[in-house]
C-alpha cells in the first residue's frame, strides 16, 4: 500500500492553554471521502483548522504529499492544494458573488481557466449565476453554502475540507449538495474530508470514517461497517 | 484559600512603613527628610490614582484614557470651593469651633477648620466626579472597549480646554494659587514645623488606605466577581446574566470617587491647581502604573505606583545633576521613553505585570472564577470553534 | 465673503486631516486597532522631510529648488511608510491573538515612545519645512484684499494630490486582485487566509500606505502652521482619528469627508466662536475652544452614531 495523501501522527492542539486535540492519528487516501464524526466540542472543526494550518500543531506532526506540513503557513497550504470551506460558510458578505468566486482563485493566475472555471460554477449551482452581482450577504443560507464550495472548488484544489455544508439548509438542498460533492471526488478527482454532525448522511456519502470524542479517535471503519456499528448507531444514528 | 489573608498582611505592611517614613528618615538629616516627604508623598498619589484606574482599568478591562480629568476635577473642587469668597469656608468653621492651643492643636486636629473644610469638600468633589462619570458612561459603556477608551481620552483634553479657557471660574492659565493648607497650624503664625512638612503625607496615607480597602472590599465581593467576569469573558459573562454595561458602570463610578478623592490628595499637598496639571501625559503615567503592577493585582499595582512615582521623581531631580557631572546634557524625555518601553514591553513579555506577588493574585482569581483567561476578545486572532 | 473664506481655509485643513485618517481607518479596517502612534509616524514624515531638505540644500536656504522639493519629501514619506511596517512589525505583529486591551496599551506606548525619541533626535524647538520660492505665499486666486480668500500653489498641489491619492487608492481597493484580498481580510481574516491570502502582506500594504499618506498629510500641516514640533503628532492623530470614526471606521472615503467636515467646522470656530456670547461673562466665547471641535464631534458621534456616516456595520465587528 502506497503512503496515505494526508496523514496525523499524535497531533495535539488547542486554544490558549486548553489543549483540544488529546493526540491523534488518522490518514487520507488519494480519492477517497474521509469523514470525521462526533458530537459538538469533539474537535472535529479543530482538525480541519489545523490541517489548513489556522492552528498551529503543539506536538505530533502532519504529513501530505510526502512533506510535513508543520509550521506551514495558511496561504502555502492553500497553494498546495488543500482547499477548506470553513464551518458556519464564511463567504464575504460584503464581497460580490463574483468576487467571492474569484477569491477562491486568489493564488492562481492562469486567467483564462480562472474564466472557465468560473462558468463551470455558475453551470454547477445556476442561482449563482443569476446573483452573480449581488452581494455574498444577501444570499440565502443554502445559497451561501453553495458559493462557499463553489468558491472552494474555484481553488483547483487536490483536497477538500469541507466542515458542516449542511448545518442549517433544507434536506432537499443539503441533498444536492452532497450529490455534488460526490460528483466532483468522482469526476475531479478531489480528495474529500467531510466533518459532518448529520452522521447519517456523511456515512452514506464517505468511503471511510472516523468517530471523534473529546479530542481523541475513538472509532475508525469503513463508512457502511461504522454506519451499522451499534455503539454509533446509537450515539450518532439515533438508535 | 490564603491569598486574601497574605493580602491583607501585605497591605498592611505597607501602609504602617509608609507611616513610618517620615519617622526614619528624620534620622538621616533634614535635606534627607524634606527629599523623602517630596519623592513618598509624590508616589502615594500615584499609588491612589493608579489602584483607582485599576478598579477600571484592571478589574474591568475597561481602558480608561483620560483618568486625569477625574482626578483635575477632584483638585479643581476642592480648590474653588477653599479659597471661594477669602476662604470662607474655612472662616465659617473657625466661627464655631474653639480656638485651642499648645499641643491640643494637633491632638484635636480633627477640629481644625482647615481640615473641617477639606472634609466638606471631599464628599463633593466625590459626588460630582461621579455625576460626571455617570454622564460619560450612560451612554459609551455599550460601546466596545476602544471606544470608550477614546471617548474618556477626548473628554479628558475638553475638560483640560474648558479649565483653560473659563477663566472667570477656573482662574485659567495661571491655576488656583494659594489654597489653604490641610491645617491651619501648618502655615501662618502657629506653623508646627513637622507638621508643617507632613501633614499632606499622613493625610494621602491616609486616602491611600481608604482606597486599598474600597478596591480590597469591592473585589472580594460579588459585585468585584462580576466585574473580573466582564473583564475576562464579556461574551460569556453576558451570556450568564451579568449586566455587562451596569458592571462596567459601577467600576467607572467607584474609579471616579477614588480618583476624585486623589485629586483632593494632590491638592493638599501641592495648595496650587493648574491645567498644567491635566496633562494627557499623567493619564498615561497612570496606565504604567497599573501596566507594570499588573492589572487587577491590588499588591502589584500598589507596587507599579511606588516604583514609577519614584522612578519618575527620582529622574526628574537626579538627571539635571547627572547631566551635570558627565558633561553632557541628558534630554528629561529619557523618563518618558523608559514609560512607552514599560508598556511595550510589559505588553509583550509579561501581560499579567511583572511583579510576582501579581502573578499569585492573577493565579487565584481565576481559580475562583472558573473562567478562562484566553477566552477574551481577540485583537486579530486567526480562530475557531473547536 | 468671510464666511466663504473660512470655509475654504477649513477645506484645505480637513483634506489633510482626511489624509491621515486614511492611516486609521486602514488599519483600524484590517485589524481592528486604534493605531495611536499614527499622529507620531506623521510628525516622523515631517520631521524627516525638513531634515532630508536641510541635508540637501543647508539649513539656512531661504529658497529651495521645487523639484527637490519633491524629491525629498517623496523619499521621506516613502521611509515613514518602511517606519510603519516596522512599526507593526515590532509592536504589533508579536500581539496578534492576544487581548486588544494589550495591543492598544502598546499602540500608546509605541506613540509615548516615538514622540520622545523624536525630541532626542530633534530636540523639543521648533522645526520648519522649507519650500519652494512662492510655493505658500504667491497667490493664483485672489479675491478681496489682503486678508480675502486666497489660492497658492500650496493650496492647487494639496488639492491634486489628494485627488490623485484617492482615486489611486480607490482602484487599488476596487479594482485589484489585491484590493479585493485587502477588503476580504478586513471583513473575514480566517477565510481570507484560507483562501490564500497572506495575512502579513496585507497588513505590511496597509501600514505602509496609511503610513505614506500620512507623512504626506504631516507635511503638509506643517508647512500650513509654518512650524511644528514633536507634539504635532498627538493633536493631528487625534483629530484625524475623530475624522475616521466620524465618516465611519474602515471607510477610506468616509476618512475623507469626517477630515474635511472636522476641518471646516475647526474653521468655522475659528472664526465664529468670539461673536457668540458668553453666557456667564462679557465678551464672546474664548476661541481656544477651536481644539475642542475634534473631540466634541468624535464624541457627538460616537453616542450618536457609532458606524459614522459611511460606515455600514455597527461601530464594532468583535
Amino acid at each position: 500500500m502506497s503512503t496515505p495523501l494526508i496523514e496525523f501522527k499524535g497531533v495535539k492542539t488547542g486554544y490558549g492553554q486548553m489543549e483540544v486535540l488529546h493526540g491523534i492519528d488518522l490518514h487520507v487516501d488519494q480519492g477517497e471521502i474521509v469523514t470525521l464524526i462526533g458530537s459538538n466540542g469533539a474537535g472535529k472543526t479543530t482538525t480541519l483548522m489545523t490541517l489548513s494550518g489556522v492552528n498551529k500543531v503543539w506536538e505530533g506532526e502532519i504529513w501530505y504529499e510526502g512533506a510535513c506540513l508543520n509550521g506551514v503557513p495558511p496561504h502555502e497550504i492553500v497553494a498546495r492544494g488543500i482547499c477548506h470551506v470553513p464551518e458556519g460558510r464564511q463567504i464575504f458578505r460584503d464581497l460580490t458573488v463574483e468576487e467571492n468566486l474569484r477569491l477562491g482563485a486568489y493564488l492562481r493566475s492562469d486567467q483564462a481557466a480562472i474564466q472557465k472555471d468560473l462558468e463551470h460554477s455558475f453551470d454547477m449551482f445556476p442561482i449563482l449565476r443569476e446573483r452573480s452581482f449581488q452581494l455574498g450577504g444577501t444570499l440565502s443560507g443554502g445559497e451561501q453554502q453553495m458559493l462557499a464550495i463553489a468558491r472552494g472548488l474555484m481553488g483547483k484544489p487536490k483536497v477538500l475540507l469541507l466542515d458542516e455544508p449542511s448545518l442549517g439548509l433544507a434536506p432537499l438542498i443539503v441533498a444536492d449538495i452532497f450529490e455534488t460533492v460526490k460528483r466532483v471526488n468522482k469526476e475531479e478527482d478531489v480528495t474529500v474530508v467531510l466533518v459532518e454532525q448529520n452522521a447519517n448522511l456523511a456515512l452514506k456519502t464517505a468511503n471511510r470514517g472516523y468517530v471523534l470524542e473529546t479530542g481523541t479517535i475513538t472509532l475508525s471503519d469503513d463508512a457502511d461497517k461504522l454506519a451499522n456499528n451499534p455503539k454509533v448507531r446509537e450515539a450518532y444514528l439515533g438508535g | 484559600m490564603t491569598l486574601p489573608r497574605k493580602e491583607t498582611r501585605f497591605l498592611l505592611i505597607a501602609l504602617v512603613a509608609l507611616l513610618l517614613l517620615p519617622f526614619a528618615t528624620m534620622l538621616l538629616g533634614d535635606r534627607a527628610w524634606l527629599l523623602s516627604l517630596s519623592v513618598g508623598s509624590y508616589c502615594l498619589l500615584y499609588m491612589i490614582n493608579a489602584q483607582a484606574l485599576n478598579v477600571q482599568v484592571g478589574m474591568t478591562g475597561l481602558l480608561n484614557l483620560g483618568p486625569i480629568a477625574f482626578v483635575g476635577l477632584g483638585a479643581y473642587t476642592g480648590a474653588l470651593m477653599l479659597t471661594a469668597g477669602d476662604n470662607a469656608l474655612i472662616g465659617f468653621y473657625a466661627g464655631f469651633v474653639p480656638e485651642l492651643s499648645g499641643h491640643l492643636r494637633w491632638v484635636l486636629f480633627f477640629l481644625d477648620p482647615n481640615f473641617l473644610a477639606y472634609l466638606t469638600v471631599i464628599p463633593v468633589a466625590i459626588v460630582l466626579s461621579m455625576l460626571l462619570s455617570l454622564l460619560l458612561g450612560l451612554p459609551t459603556l455599550k460601546l466596545s472597549g476602544d471606544y470608550f477608551a477614546i471617548v474618556t481620552l477626548g473628554f479628558a483634553q475638553i475638560f483640560y480646554l474648558v479649565v483653560k479657557n473659563e477663566a472667570w471660574l477656573t482662574k485659567g492659565s495661571a491655576g488656583v494659587t494659594d489654597v489653604p493648607a490641610l491645617f491651619s497650624f501648618c502655615t501662618g503664625p502657629n506653623r508646627i514645623e513637622f507638621f508643617s512638612h507632613t501633614a499632606h503625607y499622613f493625610f494621602g496615607v491616609a486616602v491611600l488606605a481608604v482606597c486599598l480597602y474600597v478596591v480590597v472590599r469591592l473585589r472580594d465581593s460579588y459585585l468585584g466577581r462580576g466585574l473580573l467576569a466582564v473583564r475576562d469573558n464579556e461574551l460569556a459573562a453576558q451570556s450568564n446574566g451579568v449586566n455587562v454595561a451596569k458592571y462596567r458602570m459601577l467600576s467607572f463610578m467607584v474609579f471616579s470617587a477614588l480618583a476624585a478623592l486623589g485629586g483632593v490628595a494632590m491638592l493638599a499637598r501641592a495648595k496650587f491647581v493648574s491645567p498644567n496639571d491635566l496633562n494627557f501625559m499623567e493619564s498615561i503615567l497612570f496606565l504604567c502604573c497599573v501596566v507594570l503592577g499588573g492589572m487587577g493585582s491590588v499588591r502589584g499595582v500598589l507596587l507599579g505606583g511606588i516604583a514609577l512615582g519614584a522612578l519618575g521623581e527620582v529622574m526628574r531631580i537626579g538627571l539635571p545633576v547627572v547631566s551635570e557631572t558627565i558633561g553632557y546634557e541628558i534630554p528629561a524625555q529619557v523618563r518618558y521613553v523608559l514609560f512607552g518601553m514599560i508598556l511595550i514591553l510589559v505588553m509583550r513579555y509579561r501581560p499579567n505585570g511583572i511583579l510576582p506577588v501579581a502573578a499569585e493574585e492573577h493565579a487565584g482569581g481565576l481559580e475562583k472564577l472558573g473562567a478562562h483567561r484566553d477566552a477574551e476578545p481577540t485583537f486579530f486572532k486567526l480562530g475557531t470553534k473547536g | 465673503m468671510l464666511f466663504l473664506e473660512y470655509t475654504l481655509n477649513g477645506l484645505n485643513t480637513g483634506i489633510l486631516y482626511g489624509l491621515i485618517a486614511i492611516g486609521y481607518t486602514m488599519v483600524y479596517g484590517i485589524i481592528q486597532l486604534i493605531n495611536f502612534a499614527h499622529g507620531e509616524i506623521c510628525m516622523l514624515g515631517a520631521m524627516v522631510t525638513a531634515t532630508f531638505l536641510g541635508w540637501a540644500f543647508g539649513v539656512d536656504a531661504i529658497a529651495i529648488p521645487a523639484a527637490g522639493f519633491v524629491v525629498f519629501m517623496t523619499l521621506a514619506a516613502l521611509m515613514d511608510g518602511g517606519f510603519g511596517i516596522l512599526l507593526d512589525k515590532i509592536a504589533y505583529k508579536p500581539l496578534r491573538g492576544s487581548s486588544r486591551l494589550s495591543a492598544l496599551i502598546t499602540a500608546i506606548g509605541m506613540s509615548l515612545l516615538l514622540q520622545n525619541l523624536a525630541v532626542m533626535i530633534w530636540g523639543a524647538g521648533a522645526n520648519t519645512i522649507k519650500v519652494p520660492e512662492g510655493y505658500t505665499s504667491t497667490a493664483i486666486l485672489q479675491i478681496g484684499g489682503r486678508l480675502g480668500i486666497r489660492i497658492t500653489f500650496f493650496h492647487i498641489s494639496i488639492w491634486l494630490f489628494t485627488i490623485a491619492s484617492m482615486s489611486g487608492l480607490y482602484f487599488l481597493v476596487q479594482k485589484t486582485r489585491f484590493g479585493m484580498a485587502m477588503r476580504a481580510t478586513a471583513q473575514n481574516p480566517t477565510a481570507a487566509s484560507l483562501m490564500g491570502v497572506r495575512l502579513d502582506k496585507v497588513v505590511a500594504t496597509t501600514f505602509f500606505v496609511g503610513s505614506f499618506l500620512g507623512a504626506i498629510g504631516g507635511v503638509a500641516v506643517a508647512i500650513n502652521k509654518g512650524s511644528f514640533d514633536y507634539q504635532i503628532g498627538l493633536y493631528i492623530g487625534l483629530v484625524a482619528f475623530a475624522a475616521a470614526v466620524l465618516g465611519g471606521i474602515g471607510s477610506i472615503p468616509g476618512a475623507m469627508l469626517g477630515g474635511i467636515i472636522i476641518g471646516v467646522v475647526e474653521a468655522w470656530a475659528a472664526g465664529y466662536l468670539s461673536e457668540i456670547p458668553h453666557p456667564l461673562v462679557e465678551g464672546g466665547i474664548s476661541t481656544g475652544y477651536k481644539e475642542a471641535v475634534g473631540f466634541t464631534v468624535l464624541i457627538l458621534i460616537i453616542l450618536l452614531r457609532p458606524q459614522g456616516l459611511l460606515g455600514s456595520r455597527g461601530g464594532d465587528r468583535a
